[in-house]
């Protein structure tokens, strides 16, 4: 019984060992804002919310619809970002986040302009 | 009790079996702690050897930093910017600057788009011999204007005015790093970005500040 009594704490301390290993089942959320993205005027909420459980699912909220994740990162959402993104150019937003994209059609706001020139001059030493 | 009487009980019927049960389950069960940890160990090592530090590497801190951190990402990812966003002047403030970490930026292209990959050759090859500074506050705040003709001037207007940077471009150097960084990518199983390898353990997807905080420290 003795033997029992001192092995019994470190069978659960084993116990606790290994459960403590699997990954906790949390689910965690983050808001994005995709304006700048899909280039969308102010007046179009491009707000976008990021959930995963870190462990078996990951999905988009957009304007109250939920886009499936193929993984469990952001990274696995393009599909779902292209979904939302056609949402957002319905919406009013400029261009589609996508290979096609025609360069031609992209009118360079105020700040990108800024940024252009400052990357054109400060790269290279004269 | 005497001890031979002890030793008697020990071994006597139901509590001998309940004994050999439980030794056996000690003797496994430290068995497969040491195991884990051996796998833990040899694993982190084979991640590490398959990672490359390349001369297009863009990298923070000094070398002789404790922790190495690898980072694999792209500007056209929402999580990437994220992490430059609001983790990167942290890390940089508190790990790198101090000399603890060393931070060695990949960038990666996947989608094979011929606009991302111009910019981040443009950008690996600004970081060897410009300053890449500016060039990167751009990509991060406006992705999309890698799809314009004024960055492609940008781009053309650097070739033409640096010998160096031309080459870098123009000579395939730069897109044989981006292909280079595609395979040790795809070599670590990797499937998004951003991922982080630190000391050997990857994490992939967004991570906060204060997650990379306490991964570091746990390696310091």
């Amino acid at each position: 019984m003795k033997t029992f009594k001192y092995l019994m704490p470190a069978f659960i301390a084993v116990l606790v060992y290994f459960t403590s290993c699997t990954p906790a089942d949390t689910n965690s959320c983050d808001s994005e804002n995709l304006s700048s993205d899909f280039n969308c005027p102010t007046n179009v909420d491009a707000v976008a919310t990021f959930c995963s459980d870190g462990v078996n699912n990951s999905y988009y909220t957009y304007n109250g619809d939920k886009y499936e994740c193929t993984g469990i990162e952001a990274s696995t959402c393009d599909s779902a970002i292209n979904a939302i993104g056609v949402k957002l150019i319905e919406a009013g937003c400029g261009s589609k986040k996508s290979a096609s994209l025609d360069a031609m059609n992209i009118k360079l706001s105020a700040m990108a302009e800024r940024l252009l020139l400052e990357a054109k001059n400060k790269s290279l030493c004269d | 009790m005497t001890k031979e009487k002890k030793i008697l009980s020990f071994l006597s019927g139901k509590k001998l079996i309940i004994n050999i049960l439980m030794a056996t389950f000690l003797i496994v069960a430290i068995f497969m702690i040491y195991n884990f940890i051996g796998n833990k160990k040899s694993w982190q090592s084979e991640v590490e050897s398959k990672i490359f530090n390349r001369d297009l590497d863009i990298i923070y801190g000094v070398d002789s930093a404790q922790v190495t951190v690898y980072l694999y990402f792209r500007y056209d990812c929402v999580f990437c910017r994220k992490f430059f966003n609001e983790a990167f002047d942290s890390l940089k403030a508190e790990f790198i600057e101090t000399g603890k970490v060393r931070l060695v930026m990949k960038p990666v292209e996947l989608t094979g788009n011929e606009s991302v990959e111009n910019s981040l050759e443009t950008l690996v090859c600004i970081n060897k011999y410009g300053n890449p500074e500016s060039l990167q506050k751009l990509l991060l705040t406006q992705p999309n204007i890698v799809y314009t003709k004024e960055f492609r001037e940008m781009t053309e207007g650097f070739i033409a005015k640096d010998d160096y940077v031309a080459e870098c471009m123009l000579g395939g150097v730069a897109k044989n790093y981006l292909l280079a960084n595609k395979f040790e990518f795809e070599g670590l199983k990797l499937t998004g970005t951003p991922t982080f390898v630190i000391n050997g353990s990857i994490y992939k997807g967004f991570r906060s500040y204060q997650f990379l905080r306490s991964a570091i420290k746990k390696e310091l």
